[in-house]
């Protein structure tokens, strides 16, 4: 199975991009693929016509589930919201996200089940953005009542918010007695809950907040001024739970299940749940997806004796994502988490041939050689994107990522010991903090001065 | 180039056949559903029955708290119900702007 994961996951993307460009028939389409299914059937013994077949079969797939997405149901609540429509809409259903609070306003995702409005009521379904005005905690999984406005996005329309609900009047949020969250993501956002709270209450709120988004990807907090310095340097990333975090999580897990006195194969298959529930509070984001799928793939392959293919698990995530929700592939945090990945897996061996950096003799030269030439491939990988993107390039990113990114490492680090301390020892969570403050400001200080070198970025 | 042996092949176009049905099935579903309309609330949208609601439903409602939630089950087991709504307004601490902001959320079955 060498590389064909890879293979077939480029035919797949390519039917999505096809479809999302070329405007194409569905009935058609899933005609052609069923045709092509029996041909393959028959060929299943015929090599080179299999193969092409085969291509050909994975390619219209990915055409067909991309065409999928773009039908709503007739019971969709899109479907009940009409241009110009000042009617006051009741709708009941329960919160399906974590919900998050800010200056007296609630924000949070509301899968929807019942709709009223103009003296009728429907069955409906889909999610809608609710933003609320209440004093009141709310979880997730709750069911509830709400009474508001109802209007379409018009920027939000990509990211599957296609409602949002604005609920102002006292009163019009009623709480039922029900509550329909997984208990898995409940578990995952009580954990979330708890670390924010731990991080924001040992640490001053600029810190927190850098912390809450390194630790959990809670980015809301951060100041506009800090996240465009971020992105200036091109170390935006570290603001953002990606496989480094997962990496990190991965390896304080199971380094305290070693001291547990755990066998490998128990290690192994505990860290899987643990990575999962890490997903769901950090609120699974694709570059989260990719390294927890890509993490699984590992954990599973030592697991297995077998030998695992960064290559094949890198297509593996990509294809879980984008079964999920094929419209992912377009989203800028799909495409940097990926290409970065990949830039580093397919351009990092060449760079380093190139530049002779095995040649080097002292060990910790070579280890910053080596850094260097992962930061450079990333970059070299992502520049295209983020130019296309953000209408920005920074020559200084590579080497602000050589001093940043091991800072970062030391506060995504010390911030986990900070949270494990605070809940087992909080008498000694003190020096924890503190040290975790001197390196935010160290981190903050250093991109500063990046940023204010001599042609850091060129906007465009 | 897809170097299958002719088992992982044959595992293959299962599970593209499968997805297939899957994907054609939900099409189907999504482009002949149809709105369906209730004919009457269920019971749980918009308006709490107060002749069934728990303490914790009515406590649910901006403007009734645990002590009036408390006095409207005492008064509905001492007269075994409500038969309408306006008999909120005979529970201690219901006044009378309290009852028109309430009243909305609240019905008698």
């Amino acid at each position: 199975m060498k590389l064909n994961l890879a293979e077939l996951g480029f035919y797949f993307c390519g039917g999505i991009v096809f479809t999302h460009f070329i405007r194409i028939s569905f009935w058609p389409a899933y005609f052609l693929a069923f045709t092509l299914l029996l041909a393959c059937a028959f060929l299943v013994g015929k090599n080179f016509i299999f193969k092409i077949l085969f291509a050909c079969l994975i390619f219209i797939l990915g055409c067909l589930l991309l065409k999928n997405t773009y039908i709503l149901p007739q019971s969709h609540i899109s479907r009940f919201i009409f241009y110009k429509n000042n009617s006051v809409y009741t709708a009941r259903g329960f919160i399906n996200s974590q919900p998050y609070s800010k200056d007296g306003r609630i924000s949070f995702m509301f899968a929807t089940q019942e709709l009223q409005f103009n003296d009728s009521n429907y069955k409906c379904s889909g999610d809608i953005l609710v933003q609320l005005k209440d004093t009141r905690a709310f979880s997730y999984g709750e069911a509830l009542i709400l009474r508001g406005n109802i209007h379409r996005p018009f920027k939000l329309y990509g990211k599957n918010i296609y409602a949002i609900m604005r609920v102002s009047m006292p009163g019009s949020a009623v709480r039922l007695a029900k509550n329909y969250g997984q208990p898995v993501r409940k578990f995952a956002f009580y954990l979330k809950d708890r670390i924010e709270s731990i991080i924001y209450r040992k640490l001053p709120p600029l810190t927190a907040s850098i912390l809450d988004a390194m630790v959990l990807g809670e980015k809301r907090g951060i100041p506009a001024q800090v996240y465009d310095a971020m992105v200036k340097s091109g170390t935006v990333h570290i603001l953002v739970v990606s496989g480094f975090n997962v990496g990190i999580v991965a390896f304080m897990i199971m380094l305290l299940l070693k001291v547990l006195r755990l066998t490998r194969a128990l290690r192994y298959i505990t860290a899987i749940p643990c990575l999962v529930i890490y997903c769901l509070a950090t609120g699974a984001s694709p570059p989260v997806v990719r390294a927890t799928v890509m993490a699984i793939f590992f954990l599973t392959g030592f697991l297995l004796r077998r030998e695992p293919d960064v290559r094949n698990s890198l297509t593996l995530s990509a294809l879980f994502i984008l079964w999920i929700n094929p419209r992912e592939l377009f989203s800028i945090s799909f495409q940097l988490s990926f290409v970065s990945v990949a830039a580093i897996i397919f351009l990092y061996p060449q760079l380093k041939a190139f530049f002779k950096a095995e040649a080097i003799k002292v060990r910790p030269l070579r280890f910053i050689a080596e850094g260097c030439l992962v930061s450079l491939s990333a970059w070299l990988g992502t520049c295209g994107f983020i130019l296309y993107y953000f209408k920005i390039l920074s020559p200084v990113t590579v080497l602000a990522n050589i001093c940043i990114v091991p800072l970062a490492t030391l506060i995504t680090l010390s911030g986990f010991s900070l949270v494990v301390i605070t809940l087992i020892f909080p008498a000694l969570a003190g020096p924890f903090a503190w040290a975790n403050e001197l390196f935010v400001v160290l981190l903050l200080k250093t991109n500063n001065f990046f940023i204010h070198l001599p042609y850091a970025c060129l906007y465009l | 180039m897809l170097n299958l042996t002719q088992e992982e092949r044959k595992v293959m176009l299962f599970l593209v056949t499968i997805a297939l049905i899957g994907v054609g099935s939900n099409f189907l579903i999504k482009q002949f559903s149809t709105a369906k309309s209730i004919a009457c609330f269920s019971q749980d949208l918009a308006r709490i029955n107060l002749n069934s609601a728990d303490k914790k439903l009515l406590m649910g409602i901006s403007g009734i708290g645990e002590k009036i939630a408390g006095r409207i089950i005492e008064y509905r087991q001492k007269r075994a119900g409500f038969s309408n709504v306006d008999e909120l307004k005979a529970i201690k601490g219901i006044t009378d702007s309290k009852f028109a902001k309430i009243k909305e959320y609240l019905t008698v079955k």
